[in-house]
């Protein structure tokens, strides 16, 4: 029987229960001194003097670092594009203040109460400089010399004449949908421990990919790859926040140089609000023309987001406008608006996320026009193939996944909206999902062991998202041996070449490779036994070559062989580190999802009921902790949808509320406990051998729109502003 | 003691809120006050009393008993906290060494309600609550006791609300009027007018269920 498709709980579920896990701010080294940041209180401008006399008089205090005390990065760090590189921008090499909460001050101690103590007491004067609310800024285009977040897809895309279809066409949707930007607050801060041995730096650090870490650290300090490692044996959710290098890891590290003693920096809740990006502020100009019957004849959208003024990040929520329905004419663009703020970051569920509000809450103001279900509308224009590219998809299983998310649902004999239940009125909406298909270059190397085992080995980080538990199911599954045989060694340089495990591309990518060692290191059992690789079979623990079968321990002491190691990769088209999917199959993840919501007009609550999600997101490798994948996933597009908003104050120029308390995200009472998951069989070769796809992020595409859609059924009000609160709903009605 | 959640009091590093740094201004008054007060405000503070405890117990007439090295001294549910036209960087009334050691409450509320407003399910303190307790003769209101939380800086008995409703009968008209009329003195600022229906809607869907209530 295959491994795969087996549901097998998290590998690192217990560990993670009990409190056994060491995550980076766990590390503790001899000789280390605890790191607190002081923060810029102003939002531009520059220091002009630091009083740290009252820190430095507090017990415990070791050193009081400022920009002057500094190492500068070395030229080495201009060699790295940004991204992976979160900002050009490096705090405390100058006296400069780009945003507020930047760091401009390090604290030393003894012990994190003496570092956070002192760090009160550090007085920093300021030349206030006037600050630009992002928000509020002209939009612009991107310029190509700001970073390379803006050369990661395309800034205008045209086919035909789609102002013009839309203009003429008989039935219209011409509206305005705006986001807030939002924070990612992963359960465990950002963190991490530098030491420095010689000229060999090791950090522990909280992450999503680890050879970026490596690199940039060499990079920043002018060292050989080698010369650093990082190790990240668990990383506490990351959802985009910890995908990139952010400034407090090169200013950890450095502070680490500059005292020669181990320093460990993990970031308060408040400081990670301005010290690693969010998901930016949108504002969606949307246009649809259809002809009488739901045909699209036109599509516009033209997205804009708030960026920082150092680098211009281009939050692509175009995308979806252009990869989602058939249409002729489709015109989209993408622009920024620039402040004084923390630059955004790619956050769960980057571009298509975003995009996915906006166009799936006009296709349903188009159904309503129409006075058709926005399933028939969707079936109408469904894309059989790429509409930006016109080449056929890797796989799609869109259409099984609208019918079965239908029937589970009971979509087409759903209560009509409004209807009451007590003083809730109820609504019903679906929406689109889907999301593009990042593959990464990863390496993987498997080892067979004499008593019938394997460990896998490779430098993959582990999110949270599962990839320690289905890595192993994957070489198990070429080697016929139980996942529980095989050791995942993983979150360590020292380890083969690993893909990010962000983009939805961690599966396809570094499965890809231990799915290729494995094979390897079976095809090395078969030569062993005498056996031609290509006709033997791996299952129970022993190798099959037609009718004959001998225990894997057999075939390896037999000949003295303790162990068999191979290694695998998955290597992209030109040698690429990454790609968006194979250039003449475009891949995407697609789904359908449905919720049932309440909706208190009087006292303007708006309530989840119940949820489906039907998924094409090809192979799925293990469904129980894919189904967790998407309940969080829909979770997580709940809190987009009713809640989650994260205020930049225009008159102080900074976030207003750094913390939990202020800024609500759902919990555990808010999720009903009907959600309901599905997956559409499917294996897309095309998109790599493995079968599989990504399902990190398609299910957090699409829920808000569902959601505003099922508002508008309850109580016939088309909320275009997220999130949808009670304030609104009022107002409103 | 809950102190007040207005996000500018709470920040990470002061900003203008003259109850944490007396002198230094009001940022919310006219910055995001969405969830601020809708009475009793001044220019100093904006802020509101958020607990939900405090909002049932002056709606019952509740009673804090304190003791302290010169004398304890009794001290009205209704009247503890301190409302910003009063001393604007003030909580309540507890001087330092006087601690609550007993809380008097009168006899049970049979027709009593509780009702509170918030935009998740769970973990959140109130947009808004009322706490509604009715004295009923037949289906004829003979008393209502009606507090507000997270509408001021204390619990805010809707007391001209409360007159009119004596004599009203459930489900008439005069009910909705009554509480109409207690919102006449409301004063929104710049982004909490929903308050104002939210407010209203919640004291009159709790009168409801506090009708109903046994």
């Amino acid at each position: 029987m295959s491994m795969i498709g087996q549901s097998i709980p998290r590998a690192d579920g217990p560990i993670k229960v009990t409190g056994a896990a060491h995550f980076a701010g766990d590390q503790n080294l001899p000789g280390q001194v605890y790191a607190v940041f002081v923060a810029a209180t102003v939002p531009a401008g520059r220091v002009t003097g630091i009083d740290a006399s009252a820190a430095l008089a507090a017990p415990g205090v070791v050193r009081v670092l400022a920009a002057a005390d500094m190492p500068r990065v070395h030229a080495d760090l201009a060699r790295i594009s940004v991204p992976p590189l979160a900002s050009r921008f490096v705090p405390m090499q100058t006296d400069a203040v780009m945003h507020e909460g930047q760091p401009v001050a390090i604290v030393l101690a003894e012990s994190l109460e003496a570092a956070e103590d002192a760090a009160a007491r550090v007085q920093v004067a300021y030349e206030r400089a006037t600050f630009i609310v992002p928000e509020r800024a002209s939009p612009e285009q991107a310029d190509p010399l700001k970073g390379s977040y803006s050369k990661s897809n395309a800034l205008e895309f045209s086919k035909g004449n789609a102002a013009a279809a839309i203009q003429e066409a008989p039935v219209r949707v011409l509206a305005q949908y705006t986001q807030p930007s939002r924070h990612a607050n992963p359960m465990e801060p950002s963190a991490i421990v530098a030491a420095w041995s010689g000229t060999r730096l090791t950090v522990y650090d909280a992450v999503q990919h680890l050879p970026a870490v490596q690199g940039a650290m060499a990079a920043a300090f002018g060292l050989k790859t080698d010369d650093v490692r990082v190790v990240a044996p668990h990383t506490g959710g990351g959802f985009g926040a910890k995908a990139f290098i952010w400034p407090h890891e090169i200013l950890a590290a450095m502070a680490a140089l500059v005292i020669r003693r181990p320093v460990k920096l993990v970031l308060s809740r408040q400081h990670m609000y301005a010290m690693v990006g969010a998901q930016p502020q949108m504002t969606h100009e949307m246009g649809l023309g259809a002809d009488t019957s739901g045909k699209l004849l036109g599509i516009t959208h033209h997205a804009t987001n708030v960026t920082g003024l150092t680098d211009d990040y281009v939050e692509f929520g175009s995308i979806p406008g252009r990869a989602l329905y058939a249409c002729d004419n489709i015109t989209t663009s993408q622009r920024v608006q620039r402040g004084n703020m923390t630059l955004p970051t790619f956050m769960r569920s980057p571009w298509d996320g975003p995009g996915s509000w906006a166009l799936g809450s006009a296709m349903d103001e188009l159904a309503r026009q129409l006075n058709i279900d926005p399933i028939d509308l969707r079936l109408m224009n469904y894309a059989e193939t790429d509409p930006e590219s016109g080449k056929p998809w890797s796989s799609k299983k869109l259409r099984e996944a609208y019918e079965e998310g239908a029937r589970r649902f009971g979509w087409r004999n759903r209560p009509k909206g409004g209807t009451r239940d007590g003083f809730w009125r109820i609504g019903c909406g679906m929406a689109d999902c889907n999301q593009g298909q990042a593959r990464f270059h990863s390496t993987a190397r498997v080892v067979l062991k004499s008593e019938g085992t394997a460990r896998l080995e490779s430098s993959f980080c582990d999110v949270g998202t599962g990839p320690a538990t289905i890595f192993p199911m994957v070489a198990a599954d070429e080697l016929g041996l139980e996942p529980r045989q095989v050791i995942a060694v993983s979150g360590d340089t020292n380890l083969p070449y690993a893909g990010p495990t962000y983009g939805s591309g961690t599966t396809i990518s570094t499965g890809a490779a231990v799915q290729q060692a494995a094979q390897r290191v079976r095809g090395k059992l078969a030569r062993l036994a005498g056996w031609n690789p290509d006709e033997v079979v791996m299952k129970n623990g022993s190798i099959i070559h037609g009718n004959e079968s001998r225990r894997i321990q057999e075939v390896m002491n037999d000949l003295g062989v303790s162990e068999l190691a191979s290694d695998g990769s998955f290597d992209l088209p030109g040698g690429a580190p990454v790609d968006l999917g194979p250039a003449e199959h475009p891949a995407r993840t697609f789904g359908a999802i449905f919720v049932e919501v309440g909706v208190d007009p009087e006292l303007g609550l708006l309530r989840l009921r119940r949820a489906t999600g039907v998924y094409s997101a090809g192979r799925i490798i293990n469904p129980m902790t894919a189904r967790s994948q998407m309940i969080g996933s829909i979770v997580w597009g709940w809190g987009m949808a009713a809640m989650e908003a994260s205020l930049f104050e225009p008159t102080l120029g900074r976030w207003l509320a750094k913390d939990l308390a202020g800024v609500p995200l759902p919990v555990q009472a808010d999720i009903p406990a009907e959600i309901d998951i599905g997956f559409i069989d499917e294996f897309d070769g095309r998109a790599g051998p493995l079968g599989a796809k990504g399902i990190g992020e398609v299910g957090a595409t699409g829920v808000a729109a569902a959601v505003g859609n099922a508002v508008y059924d309850a109580i016939g009000v088309r909320f275009r502003d997220l999130p949808i609160t009670p304030d609104k709903i009022l107002a409103a009605v | 003691m809950q102190r007040v959640r207005c996000p500018y009091f709470r920040a990470d590093e002061p900003t203008p809120c003259n109850k944490r740094v007396p002198g230094s201004g009001c940022a919310a008054l006219h910055g995001a006050n969405e969830k601020h007060a809708l009475f009793g405000w001044v220019d100093a503070c904006v802020a509101v009393h958020p607990a939900d405890p405090p909002v049932a117990l002056a709606a019952l007439d509740a009673v804090y008993v304190t003791e302290a090295s010169g004398g304890g001294r009794r001290i009205p549910a209704r009247s503890f906290n301190v409302l910003p036209s009063e001393d604007a960087s003030a909580h309540n009334v507890l001087r330092s060494g006087e601690i609550i050691t007993a809380i008097e409450i009168g006899p049970a509320a049979k027709h009593s309600a509780y009702l509170k407003i918030r935009e998740r399910e769970s973990y959140e303190y109130a947009t808004v609550s009322a706490a509604v307790a009715l004295d009923l003769d037949g289906d004829t209101i003979t008393r209502a006791r009606i507090a507000l939380g997270s509408v001021a800086m204390r619990p805010w008995r809707l007391e001209v609300t409360e007159h009119a409703l004596a004599g009203a009968r459930l489900g008439s008209p005069d009910i909705a009027a009554a509480v109409d009329a207690g919102f006449h003195e409301a004063r929104p600022l710049s982004s909490n007018a929903y308050k104002v229906t939210l407010a209203h809607n919640a004291a009159l869907r709790t009168i409801e269920l506090a009708a109903r209530a046994s």
